[in-house]
């Protein structure tokens, strides 16, 4: 098997299951270190990412010296950078909803 | 008589069911147990070095079975992980805990998370951004006002729709002197006095166990 030295492997990295905009920092920190111009960043077997993550991982790409080529991004974990790409409005959770106020003394 | 914890001494009530309970549920010794299959997560600890909270999500997940009983494996993983990451983003703690408790009998489960650090009033005082009560900072921080900029208040946002609307839970926030209780239909403020007042922020979940599928790109897409 030849290992590429500009390849790195997320779930190896992290976990299969990414939180957290401190492991986002901690990835980044390893692509940093990479001596190539050009870094493989392999999402294989990584299943789930929350938004956090997404949001960190994305702004730190667009900060990076580093060309990062993604693969092995599985369809859900492209959605959620989707998401982050293209902010919805956030949810009206009062509005929509009887509210009541109540005084604790 | 007193029960010590991870450097915690608790008070422990007469009645001895109440103080088996506590016992059982304060004992975070078996956590790391591989064959731990209980109903139950006990209080743990969550550590303040932000590096050594992996295992402790994947065991919470492994415990959990992924989450497949409780919204699915990417719904239970994604509201975990927000809201810890809420914990480290934002309170500033000494101490945080999170515990679990799923009752099959009464067809529900209980997620908690504790911090004792600066409140939510208290986070957003810090960036000049206060409220007069408690309750409208809870209100806010819900609605998705951040101290962070563009891109950020989308953490407890999408978290308190995806319970909510998604699983048809129910939250209870409790920060300083203000508490807010969201379910699906309803939202009610309480405004507390200094004898109710929590020094840190308290968020507790009840969802339906098993808890049906939830699809979280219904909440987090336009």
């Amino acid at each position: 098997m030849i290992i590429l030295r500009n390849r790195l492997v997320v779930n190896q990295i992290l976990s299969q299951d990414l939180a957290l905009r401190h492991n986002a920092r901690v990835l980044f920190d390893r692509i940093e270190s990479v001596q190539d111009d050009t870094v493989i960043l392999d999402f294989k077997s990584v299943k789930t990412m929350t938004r956090s993550f997404a949001h960190e991982y994305l702004s730190k790409k667009s900060k990076s010296s580093k060309l990062i080529k993604e693969v092995n991004v599985s369809p859900n974990i492209r959605r959620m950078f989707n998401v982050v790409d293209n902010p919805p409005d956030k949810h009206k959770l009062v509005e929509s909803r009887t509210v009541a106020k109540f005084h604790m003394d | 008589m007193l029960l010590v914890r991870n450097n915690y001494a608790v008070k422990l009530p007469r009645n001895s069911n109440v103080q088996s309970y506590i016992e059982v549920v304060t004992n975070a010794a078996r956590f790391d147990c591989q064959s731990w299959k209980k109903s139950y997560l006990p209080l743990v600890p969550l550590p303040r070095n932000q590096d050594e909270v992996i295992s402790i999500l994947q065991t919470i997940y492994r415990i959990h079975d992924n989450g497949r009983s409780c919204g699915g494996e990417d719904a239970f993983k994604y509201l975990i992980g927000e809201l810890v990451e809420n914990i480290y983003e934002h309170s500033e703690f000494s101490s945080s805990w999170v515990m679990a408790q799923a009752y099959e009998r009464g067809g529900h489960m209980d997620i908690c998370f504790f911090d004792d650090g600066i409140t939510i009033n208290g986070c957003f005082r810090k960036h000049g951004m206060g409220y007069e009560r408690d309750s409208e900072a809870i209100r806010g921080a819900i609605e998705g006002v951040t101290t962070k900029g563009e891109g950020r208040g989308y953490g407890l946002n999408s978290n308190v729709a995806i319970f909510t609307t998604g699983m048809k839970g129910a939250i209870f926030i409790v920060s300083g002197q203000g508490a807010v209780e969201i379910q699906r239909d309803s939202f009610i403020e309480y405004d507390l006095e200094k004898t109710y007042e929590l020094p840190g922020t308290l968020i507790t979940v009840r969802i339906p166990y098993p808890a049906r599928v939830v699809n979280i790109y219904d909440y987090l897409e336009k």
